[in-house]
């Protein structure tokens, strides 16, 4: 061990290799995680320089911005914050490669590891398969950089919240884009199978960022930050309480309401991260990724709750995504049931469904939920367990739920990578919006 | 300023952390709560207040997770004032000037 010590001490960043994990003690209240090695044995933090290393890594330091086309062809700028690019391109885009990962349960230790490459123990993620590619995996996910815009279609502001709502969705296709406002909902328009369908139709490959997408960016998320608390760690993102409207994208705001908003490019790191732990009016971005938390509401695909059972969308990619999934398409969980407000109550007790910050993920016995982080108990606070918040399922609503991730404009600490939130299909808000995504 | 729905204590000690007669404890201050409208339109309650975690190292043995509760709330604000520890780590040279 002192060897060991001495090496790491020497050199840490050089002797990593590429497989990292995270371990949680989920019997102590803290949002902080310990890194660890492919063994499982601890990295001492001490010596570990999270920037330096990540940077580097195979797969974090390869989410790069870039522009595509509808058929998927990629542009790159000279760094990953996409220095060079047209950002008022319609799919500014931010590249995923192909990540492997491991998931191991101990009571009370739960361990997440990623990989680049295939390794004992490790099995590529989901979301690589996804959107007809379980035969074929892709090498790459490409995540919106920005909340999703709109194109075509008859669109008109959404009333003050500085977004844009639609009219009309005949023709209509979501960017993702800088500088333009956010299109949510209004009225009955703007339903996740809206969203769903206007990804759709930019092209094959295309649609809203689904379950699979989600979870690894908070996998990828947690292990670059050893910590669940994303708030603290990147910013607070544009989530102030007296906030009244979202900032366009690519912008940042310094006020409550409506405003054009300034540039925000120049405020990214190289990295093309910046966020802000002071100023909840800003937006934060991660890695090239605006907004994964706060301004508006992203509608998520692919996880649907009934009031017996998780529908997860089949991790090997054979299932079709769309807001309420049909039979075949995804695999059921029914213990634990879902959070809701009958028969798995946690948090406050709201009727039919509860809510709170998160204290536990649930996990069935096969660890299917494992590496899904899908809350299992509400009994934290903004500094304790996940340090985000959950609206649970609604139960006897005869309403298949549906997902919303990351909170809007005005959700102060409850807002975070892991903030999620139950709908049902037909929700619609000024606050609800969507990011694209692209397998092909 | 942290935020809960679940009413803190003064003091909550992270048991899941204790190791070799140390543990980390939550010190909370200034804890107010107010009545708010959820998602769907529903009223609860939150509660609001400062917090921060220390790491505590027990002064003696405790035979009980009651035992070490009772003699952290005995000396919150008295005794060993453990709420003005947990303060001071928030003092910083621009909070005390020149």
């Amino acid at each position: 061990m002192a060897t060991q010590n001495a090496i790491y001490n020497a050199r840490i960043n050089d002797i990593l290799p590429n497989i990292i994990g995270i371990e949680w003690d989920s019997s102590s209240s803290s949002p902080d995680l310990k890194r660890i090695a492919a063994d499982g044995t601890a990295i001492p933090s001490a010596y570990f320089n999270r920037e330096s290393y990540f940077n580097s890594h195979p797969i974090h330091g390869n989410m790069k911005r870039c522009t595509l086309t509808s058929a998927g062809s990629a542009t790159y700028g000279t760094d990953a914050k996409g220095t060079g690019l047209t950002l008022t391109n319609d799919y500014v885009m931010v590249r995923i490669p192909k990540t492997y990962i491991k998931f191991e349960y101990s009571s009370p230790y739960w361990r997440w590891w990623i990989s680049p490459t295939p390794a004992t123990g490790f099995s590529l993620h989901p979301a690589f398969y996804q959107r007809g590619h379980s035969a074929s995996p892709v090498d790459q996910i490409y995540v919106g950089a920005y909340t999703a815009g709109a194109n075509g279609g008859t669109t008109t502001t959404n009333g003050t919240s500085n977004c844009l709502t639609a009219t009309d969705w005949t023709g209509l296709k979501l960017t993702s884009k800088s500088g333009v406002k956010n299109l949510t909902g209004s009225g009955s328009s703007g339903t996740m199978a809206q969203f769903e369908a206007a990804g759709n139709a930019i092209g094959t490959g295309w649609g809203l960022t689904n379950f699979h997408t989600l979870c690894l960016l908070q996998q990828l998320f947690y292990t670059e930050f050893a910590s669940f608390d994303s708030q603290s760690k990147v910013g607070l993102g544009r989530t102030n309480v007296s906030n009244t409207a979202a900032a366009l994208t690519g912008t940042y705001l310094n006020q409550v309401g409506e405003g054009a908003g300034t540039d925000i490019q120049s405020l990214l790191a190289s990295n093309g991260t910046y966020g802000s732990t002071t100023n909840d009016y800003h937006s934060v971005v991660w890695r090239g990724i605006e907004n994964l938390w706060g301004n508006i509401w992203q509608f998520i695909p692919g996880y649907n709750t009934t009031d017996t059972s998780h529908r997860i969308l089949n991790r090997d990619g054979t299932g079709t995504i769309a807001d309420v999934m049909a039979s075949g398409s995804y695999e059921s969980i029914t213990s634990p049931l879902p959070l809701n407000g009958v028969d798995n109550i946690s948090g406050i007790d709201a009727g039919g469904y509860c809510h709170g910050y998160v204290s536990a993920f649930a996990r069935d016995s096969g660890n299917i939920l494992g590496p899904m982080f899908v809350p299992g108990a509400l009994e934290g606070a903004s500094n304790t367990y996940l340090t985000d918040y959950f609206y649970s399922h609604q139960s006897g609503v005869s309403q298949t739920g549906v997902l919303r991730a990351g909170g809007d404009w005005y959700h102060g600490a409850a807002a975070g990578v892991g903030y999620r939130a139950a709908s049902g299909p037909a929700d619609v808000n000024a606050k609800f919006g969507g990011r694209v995504e692209f397998i092909d | 300023m942290v935020n809960s729905n679940i009413e803190p204590t003064n003091i909550i000690p992270d048991f899941g952390t204790l190791k070799r007669g140390k543990l980390d404890i939550l010190v909370n201050w200034d804890i107010t709560s107010v009545t708010k409208t959820d998602d769907m339109g529903n009223e609860y309650t939150e509660w609001s207040y400062e917090s921060v975690r220390l790491n505590w190292i027990l002064p003696a043995v405790y035979e009980s997770e009651a035992a070490i509760q009772a003699y952290l709330d005995a000396n919150y604000d008295e005794g060993e004032n453990i709420l003005g520890w947990a303060q001071a780590t928030r003092v910083s040279k621009s909070s005390v000037g020149t």
